[in-house]
């Protein structure tokens, strides 16, 4: 990983080390329903992320592991050996678990655990290619294919990391912000709900970075939101219009 | 934990229907038996690794990654570089996948990946030595299956040489070696004919994948000579269907090696073109 000085990462001019503005974020796009023996899946492209999450489930879960009056929701993220700059060990790491377990956090208030009691849904994250914010991502990629395996939801989540370059607040951090930053902030929101479901900060931001850093998360969530909720409408408006298909 | 699976669930029936179909030479996805299904190969889909190619087979998807790096060299091969073959199989990819290491399947996918190259000597390991018994080159060749909708073993080999083909070494290997890529001096294609009753059929379906009696994958390279040979389930063969099986593994194997080289070709003159015009 290239070190970059803090005014390689913003020049006086309020560029960022790939061309972007302080409240840029990077391109993003959504493919739904990309695997045919996934229940759901989706493609997701956030900068140079490319992250695909497949659902399995609901099915019946087995039972020492059943809840009687909810579903069990497993998350897995895993890195491909090829998806980092460096080669990255097969081996499953604590850092895989431990992502795996903010994902899944950060999904489970938006879904309808109740609707399918003695049931287990497992989400399956692939990260192809890596590129900071991976993490988010993958949220992102993954309440739309629980939306597309028609699990009951009270809303998408969506994810953004916001970040500190040259004692600057930066929107949607790239790999080399994070590696040489001065801090890592991803946030999740149900953004129909206002509420926050992935809160993590690596770094040192102030009570009044906290404040900003929110405010421009949520306004990058509601952006990102709008290219999941059309990624969903491309597959199945098609299907729920009258007299076609 | 395992997921609930539909494997032979179509049952009695269905064996006899496709055998009533395979009589009149056709499929019950409208193929002749000894048809491929729709390939498609996109190599440089993972920019970040120093060779990648997403093949897709009908509804088969698998993904090749290669990483390059120096190391030492195996205390018994010390003027050689080392090549690596692993595989994984995505969870979402099969409901009987499970997250983790591959099954014995899996691994069996890998290894024949793994020989038709090794045996076949399509890569010089002797031309990838920076510092003779102290460093050599390491190819890390890693295959994904994403979604398995049958013959996940020829998609995988035909990804394996897309992303050997199209890859580049990272910058101080090409100048310790004075090459940019990997020069392939065979181009090796396994093809899988699966047997049902007393037919043989080449790329099996995943519902016929159900049905086989034996499945046997041949790698073939471009001279017409094997590199590696694989019979896999219970059943069995007579010494007619081998030979007729390596007979199919050369007539397909040319078709799908032509497609894949077209690809490779094509891409990697684009590429070309690009750093020119940088």
């Amino acid at each position: 990983m290239a070190r970059l000085s803090q005014e390689e990462l913003l020049t006086d001019e309020g560029i960022r080390s790939d061309g972007r503005k302080i409240d840029e974020a990077r391109p993003f796009e959504v493919e739904v329903g990309v695997l045919t023996q996934a229940d759901g899946s989706a493609l997701v492209r956030q900068g140079k992320n490319l992250i695909l999450a497949g659902v399995m489930g609901p099915y019946e879960a087995e039972r020492h592991s059943q809840y009687l009056d909810r579903s069990s929701l497993r998350v897995r993220y895993h890195m491909q050996p090829y998806s980092t700059n460096e080669r990255k060990s097969p081996t499953y790491s604590r850092r895989e678990i431990e992502l795996s377990r903010a994902i899944r956090e950060a999904l489970e208030p938006a879904v309808i655990l109740t609707e399918l009691p003695r049931t287990q849904i497992d989400v399956f994250v692939e990260v192809l290619q890596a590129d900071g914010g991976t993490r988010c991502a993958s949220v992102n990629a993954a309440s739309v294919a629980l939306a597309d395996a028609g699990i009951p939801m009270r809303d998408l989540v969506t994810a953004v990391a916001i970040g500190k370059v040259r004692d600057t607040l930066v929107v949607d951090i790239n790999d080399l912000e994070d590696e040489n930053g001065q801090a890592d902030f991803p946030i999740a929101m149900m953004p129909n709900k206002g509420k926050i479901t992935l809160l993590q900060m690596n770094g040192l931001l102030t009570q009044d970075e906290i404040k900003r850093s929110v405010e421009m998360a949520k306004r990058i969530i509601d952006s990102l939101y709008a290219v999941q909720v059309n990624a969903l409408k491309k597959k199945y408006a098609p299907l729920a219009a009258p007299n076609e298909g | 934990m395992r997921r609930p699976s539909f494997q032979g669930s179509l049952g009695q029936d269905y064996l006899e229907f496709l055998l009533a179909k395979f009589k009149s030479n056709e499929r019950v996805d409208g193929r002749a038996l000894d048809q491929y299904r729709k390939l498609e190969v996109l190599p440089g889909v993972v920019p970040k690794a120093d060779g990648s190619a997403q093949v897709k087979l009908g509804e088969t998807q698998v993904l090749a990654g290669i990483k390059i790096t120096s190391g030492a060299p195996y205390a018994d091969t010390p003027d050689e570089g080392v090549l690596t073959v692993g595989m994984d199989l995505a969870p979402f990819a099969h409901p009987d996948f499970q997250p983790g290491p591959p099954d014995e399947r899996g691994i069996g996918w890998g290894r024949v990946v793994d020989r038709g190259i090794r045996e076949g000597k399509a890569i010089d390991l002797g031309s990838l030595v920076i510092e003779e018994g102290k460093k050599v080159v390491i190819i890390w060749l890693d295959i994904t299956v994403l979604n398995h909708e049958g013959n996940a073993q020829d998609a995988s080999s035909i990804a394996a040489l897309a992303a050997l083909m199209t890859a580049k070494f990272p910058p101080d290997i090409a100048e310790s070696l004075g090459k940019d890529s990997i020069e392939l001096a065979h181009y090796p294609i396994s093809v899988t004919v699966g047997k049902i009753g007393d037919y043989l059929i080449v790329d099996p379906s995943l519902e016929e994948e159900d049905y086989l009696d034996s499945e046997l994958s041949i790698t073939t390279l471009e001279d017409g000579r094997v590199s590696s040979m694989q019979k896999i389930l219970s059943g069995a063969l007579t010494e007619d269907e081998v030979l007729r099986c390596v007979e199919l593994a050369k007539e397909k194997g040319e078709e799908l090696r032509a497609a894949v080289m077209g690809v490779a070709k094509k891409y990697k003159s684009a590429e070309e073109k690009k750093v020119n015009e940088e």
